[in-house]
């Protein structure tokens, strides 16, 4: 698969606790073209949100400490961070989530386990 | 005159004391007889019959017969009324005939009044007493004015005649009181049976009976008090039933009671009661006025009141309220752990499919060898298939929760069909199986719900695919079918054994040992299919031949449930005779 040329590099944020999907996720993206900032705790994604302003932000729901929910609403009552794309990617994926997690100001919302297809399409669409 | 008293068919028997007024009647009759009797005697004595023999004698039969045709109309204090007034003019006249005032017969006058008494009416008391008094004054005045004929009784006759006036007025009025006797004793025996049946209910039931006065005070207690509050009836007695109760609910005790007393209306209350043990004991008091329609003390009412035993039915409902609640609660539990599983069950997956994903697209450059490119799909392959496993057990428990909702609307059948097909598509391929659709143009209509309707379809097609060997060949037919749709997927798959066959359809069940090769699956996917189909009204049958292949047919009501009730599903076992 060709790599498509970023003309300026886009920073994606992605905020997830597993390690493994972090791996996936950063790995798919740096493959792409996107310098990524990476974090497994929603408190310091809201201050590398702040300090790198990214260009789009990856939110897992399920944290510890504080749930992506809750980052992600600090961020959308931020000012100069609710501009910033927050795409959940989560395993909640039963009847009824998507609908509350985009009630919760998430403007996109892939359930896990992702298709590798799916998933760059939708970060490409909200990253331009 | 065979049956002169037949009673009247209008009145209700116990308007009638049939032995009192059938009497009356009957000594009318009989008066009636003798009268005629005397009338032949008096003939063959006196020579003659004169006009006061015939007075006596047609009054006293026109008024028996007078009776009797009042009888059957029913209307008895007439009938008193006139026999009582016929009587005092029947004496009237005979005493005017046997010498006015100092007539033998004026004595008979006592009786009128006596007669009366019979029907326990104070009115005919007095209005036979004031006919009495009226015939014997007549008798005064036309002395007084010397208008009596002439004593009809033969001088020779008189002493005789007084004394059978004598003896048969003393006859008469003995009869009388015994039947006053009579009647006081059977109202005192009812009385008394009365009184008997009600102790029985205040003493044997297990309510407890408590009368009070408009105050409150306790007057009177059924024994049930002992075993209700370990009090005997005699200790409740004078005193205030709120002494008797949980400080907390007096106060609604005291409402219902002064709803009673002062309101003259029924309450009821449910309280509880202080047992002599301690122990508060679960009560629901019922009170209402006592007759109310007598009007109001100026204390109010007096109150009557029921106490029942609400212990047991409380337990009950306590035990039935718990017991609700921990199935709710237990069934929220495994909701939370549904949730929960499958999150946890995705978060690995997302990392199995996704990188698996990557490799077989061979993202950052070619496998080294084919083998790895293969297995990466196989280990992608697996992923997938773990997904739908989630997400069949997700279906299943919702559906045994009766938490899974189908909307029912149109479905565009070939649609559907064909979005199905090129899903399947792939793996058919793979499996190297030959996968035809037959749907009928014009396509029959279905009400149902879409999302369900993909799952029967997928589930059904990819278990054909896979119980197929390569070469073989999996078809689904669609028919307009006897009131619905018949939806038909056949395979020339490997079969499955008649044994197997009852336990299909069952969750967490698969005919296992049946196959030729071992295939992975909980056997949750017939298991969905056949409560989904039957969600819609319809039914699911399956035959099988070892080794021929399989046939399931679906057949839907087309306006969904409503339409057939949903049955249990038929699983039917065919074997296929082959040569």
């Amino acid at each position: 698969m060709a790599f498509p040329a970023v003309k300026t590099q886009k920073t994606v944020l992605i905020v997830e606790d597993n390690e493994l999907n972090m791996k996936l996720f950063n790995d798919l993206l740096d493959a792409h073209g996107y310098r990524t900032i990476q974090t497994r705790d929603g408190i310091e994604a809201l201050d590398l949100a702040r300090q790198h302003k990214p260009d789009l932000i990856l939110m897992d729901i399920q944290l510890p400490e504080v749930s992506g929910l809750e980052v992600t609403k600090w961020l959308k009552d931020d000012d100069a961070l609710k501009h910033i794309p927050v795409i959940a990617v989560t395993a909640f994926a039963m009847k009824g989530d998507e609908e509350k997690i985009r009630e919760g100001g998430c403007e996109a919302y892939i359930s896990k386990p992702i298709s590798v297809v799916g998933f760059l399409e939708t970060v490409r669409r909200f990253a331009a | 005159m065979t049956r002169p008293f037949a009673r009247h068919t209008l009145l209700p028997a116990e308007d009638l004391p049939p032995k009192g007024f059938a009497a009356f009647a009957k000594g009318h009759l009989a008066a009636a007889l003798a009268t005629l009797i005397a009338l032949v005697l008096f003939g063959v004595f006196a020579g003659a019959v004169r006009v006061p023999e015939w007075t006596i004698a047609s009054g006293t039969i026109l008024a028996a017969i007078t009776i009797a045709l009042i009888d059957r109309s029913g209307r008895r204090t007439l009938a008193r009324i006139i026999s009582a007034l016929s009587f005092a003019l029947l004496i009237s006249v005979l005493a005017a005939f046997t010498g006015g005032i100092e007539s033998p017969f004026l004595v008979w006058f006592a009786l009128a009044p006596i007669n009366a008494a019979l029907e326990r009416d104070r009115l005919q008391i007095i209005l036979a007493a004031l006919a009495a008094a009226a015939g014997a004054g007549a008798n005064m005045w036309l002395g007084a004015e010397a208008l009596l004929p002439l004593p009809a009784v033969p001088e020779a006759y008189a002493g005789l005649v007084a004394a059978l006036s004598a003896f048969g007025a003393i006859a008469c009025a003995t009869l009388s009181a015994f039947g006053i006797e009579a009647a006081e004793r059977r109202q005192t025996r009812r009385a008394e049976e009365g009184e008997a049946r009600f102790r029985v209910l205040a003493e044997e039931g297990v309510d407890l009976i408590t009368r009070h006065d408009p105050d409150g005070t306790i007057n009177f207690a059924s024994p049930a008090s002992l075993t209700l509050l370990g009090r005997p009836p005699r200790d409740l007695v004078n005193l205030s039933p709120l002494a008797l109760v949980h400080p907390a609910d007096n106060a609604r005790l005291r409402q219902a009671l002064e709803r009673a007393s002062q309101h003259g209306e029924a309450a009821s209350v449910d309280l509880r009661f202080m047992h002599a043990n301690g122990e508060a004991v679960y009560t629901e008091l019922r009170c209402r006025p006592i007759a109310p329609e007598k009007g109001q003390g100026w204390r109010g009412f007096g109150v009557i009141a029921v106490t029942r035993d609400m212990t047991e039915r409380r337990r009950h409902e306590v035990e039935l309220t718990q017991a609700r609640d921990s199935a709710e609660a237990a069934n929220r539990a495994k909701s939370r752990f549904l949730a929960n599983m499958s999150h946890e069950l995705r978060t690995p997956l997302n990392a199995i499919i996704g990188f698996s994903d990557v490799m077989r697209a061979e993202m950052f450059g070619a496998l080294g060898n084919a083998r790895y490119r293969e297995y990466a799909g196989l280990i992608h392959d697996s992923g997938q298939h773990l997904l739908d496993l989630i997400a069949d057990v997700l279906d299943m428990s919702k559906i045994e929760a009766g938490k899974y909702e189908l909307a029912f609307a149109a479905v565009d059948l070939p649609g559907l069909i064909g979005q199905v097909m090129e899903t399947m598509r792939l793996a058919a391929e793979r499996a190297g199986v030959r996968l035809s659709a037959d749907v009928p143009d014009p396509c029959p209509k279905l009400k149902a719900d879409r999302r369900a309707l993909r799952q029967i379809l997928l589930n059904l097609l990819s278990n054909a695919v896979k119980f197929t060997p390569r070469g073989g060949e999996v078809g689904l037919t669609l028919r307009s079918a006897d009131g619905g749709v018949s939806l038909v997927i056949h395979d020339s798959g490997i079969g499955i054994a008649p044994a197997d066959l009852a336990r299909l359809g069952r969750p967490f069940e698969q005919a296992s040992g049946a196959y030729e090769r071992k295939e992975s699956g909980t056997g949750l996917g017939l298991a969905l299919v056949k409560s989904l189909t039957e969600m819609h009204g319809g039914t699911m049958k399956i035959e099988s031949a070892l080794g021929h292949g399989t046939r399931v047919e679906l057949s839907f009501p087309v306006e969904g449930p409503a339409m057939r009730e949903a049955s249990a599903g038929n699983v039917v076992a065919i074997s296929r005779k082959r040569a």
